[in-house]
């Protein structure tokens, strides 16, 4: 197990929160939960997180730190019923929101050889402009997009994936959700952001530094 | 190298390690390889051409003009004859006999062999029995004989371009070219940017210098191109008089 005293997780720093906003030890009778806390945690460091890489995309920074990207495996590919297109649910719902959906880093086939290409990611209906151009034939390229919480798969070469007998892909997101930290896990966030992130979950609770009062009042000389 | 990989090497100049954006990138190059005129080369294709109930395949988009049609017999395949009289019920006009480049290859055997063999039988010693067809370019329709007995021949024609796409190859000089028409048409249309018109005009000039090194590179200088280029350039100089 890591060691806790060089990084931390969402139920240690929710000790800490809790701490401060009881002031001391907590006794049975306080209102602060740790559950509570620790989802408002994850929604602060998703926050910070995600402001963080947003703004370091707009500065031209595509690289997104590893430490924030998750590796999904064996997704199960799905065939739609009425459309009879092939697609996935995406592995978590908790995931950080980029443009150009990069937050879905990364999509590639499940081969019987092991995992095939990278698919070529396109934006919803993205096809209806480049379909009919020369950049649409994309030959012998898988590709995707996404929507909602599902990523749909394009043809190569007329066939589905399924037709294909490809059954699986593996998915890198960037995420911190549940399902891919858990509470007591090590948390794979910079050491630098978790002072952040408990800060921004105590502005939550309304707890701001309190300046204490002046017990005596010696501004006016008559004052006994 | 593949166009795929020009894009590659684009995104990786830029330092993307994704794919997002990569169809973007493969519209601006393919339509940086028009611009190099580089699909104005003409295209020899094989096609498969179905033949339904009416005797009639349909011509491809790209076709021009035809190389030959065959069908194979066995292991090998065999040429059908052109026979300009057969119309088709879907033809748009009586189709002049028009391909007097390929022609005279099949008139030159015509003569040969009704000079070896008798007028009765020479149709069917060109044909090798298997048939005829007329091509009408305008309706895009290829009319078999009534007789044909096939579902499927091999139309080799002339295509009027390629299809590039992500597997098209194109010379290493010309994938630098690519890079940088990329690099400016990204400058052009990508609202992002902001780029100053300066910054934008730089990135075309640095686009067209680079068609200049590859026009320059790719063109195989000898003597006798120089002998032509000065034949070409001839002109009358006045003599002066000093």
């Amino acid at each position: 197990m890591a060691d806790l005293s060089t990084t931390t997780s969402f139920s240690t720093m929710a000790e800490q929160v809790i701490y401060l906003l009881s002031k001391g030890l907590p006794n049975n009778d306080t209102p602060y939960r740790a559950p509570t806390v620790i989802r408002w945690l994850r929604q602060a460091a998703n926050k910070i997180m995600g402001g963080m890489i947003g703004q370091a995309w707009a500065n031209g920074e595509r690289v997104v730190d590893a430490k924030y990207i998750a590796t999904f495996n064996n997704v199960a590919v799905l065939v739609d019923s009425d459309t009879g297109e092939n697609y996935c649910d995406l592995p978590v719902f908790g995931y950080i929101s980029l443009p150009m959906n990069a937050e879905i880093q990364r999509v590639v086939p499940k081969l019987s050889t092991g995992y095939g290409k990278a698919m070529i990611p396109i934006n919803n209906s993205e096809m209806d402009i480049y379909g009919p151009l020369e950049a649409g034939y994309l030959e012998g390229q898988w590709f995707y997009f996404p929507e909602r919480h599902k990523i749909v798969f394009g043809k190569k070469n007329n066939k589905t994936l399924k037709e294909n007998s490809i059954n699986s892909v593996q998915v890198k997101l960037v995420t911190l959700d549940p399902a891919s930290v858990g509470d007591d896990d090590p948390l794979p966030i910079s050491s630098d952001l978790h002072d952040l992130i408990i800060k921004e979950v105590l502005a939550t609770y309304g707890a701001v530094e309190e300046i204490e009062a002046d017990q005596l009042t010696n501004a006016n000389p008559n004052k006994k | 190298m593949k166009l795929d990989h020009v894009v590659r090497t684009y995104k990786g100049n830029q330092g993307d390690p994704t794919m997002h954006g990569y169809i973007k990138i493969l519209h601006h190059m393919v339509q940086g390889l028009k611009s190099l005129n580089v699909n104005m080369g003409y295209d020899i294709i094989t096609e498969k051409i179905d033949i339904d109930a009416k005797k009639q395949g349909v011509l491809p988009d790209d076709y021009i003009q035809w190389s030959s049609v065959t069908v194979l017999a066995g292991d090998r395949l065999i040429k059908m004859v052109h026979d300009h009289t057969i119309i088709g019920p879907e033809f748009s006009e009586r189709q002049p006999y028009s391909n007097e480049i390929l022609e005279p290859i099949i008139d030159n055997e015509f003569d040969y062999l009704v000079s070896r063999v008798s007028p009765d039988n020479v149709i069917e010693e060109l044909g090798s029995g298997v048939g005829y067809f007329n091509i009408d370019a305008k309706a895009g329709i290829i009319q078999f004989d009534a007789r044909l007995d096939l579902d499927h021949a091999y139309l080799k024609y002339i295509s009027n371009t390629f299809r590039p796409n992500t597997e098209t190859e194109v010379h290493p000089f010309v994938a630098k070219c690519l890079v940088e028409y990329a690099k400016w048409q990204e400058k052009r249309w990508d609202k992002r940017y902001g780029d100053a018109h300066s910054e934008t005009f730089a990135s075309k000039q640095e686009y067209l210098q680079m068609v200049d090194e590859a026009v320059g590179n790719i063109m195989n200088l000898s003597t006798e191109l120089f002998v032509d280029i000065q034949n070409r350039s001839y002109s009358r100089v006045p003599i002066r008089n000093n």
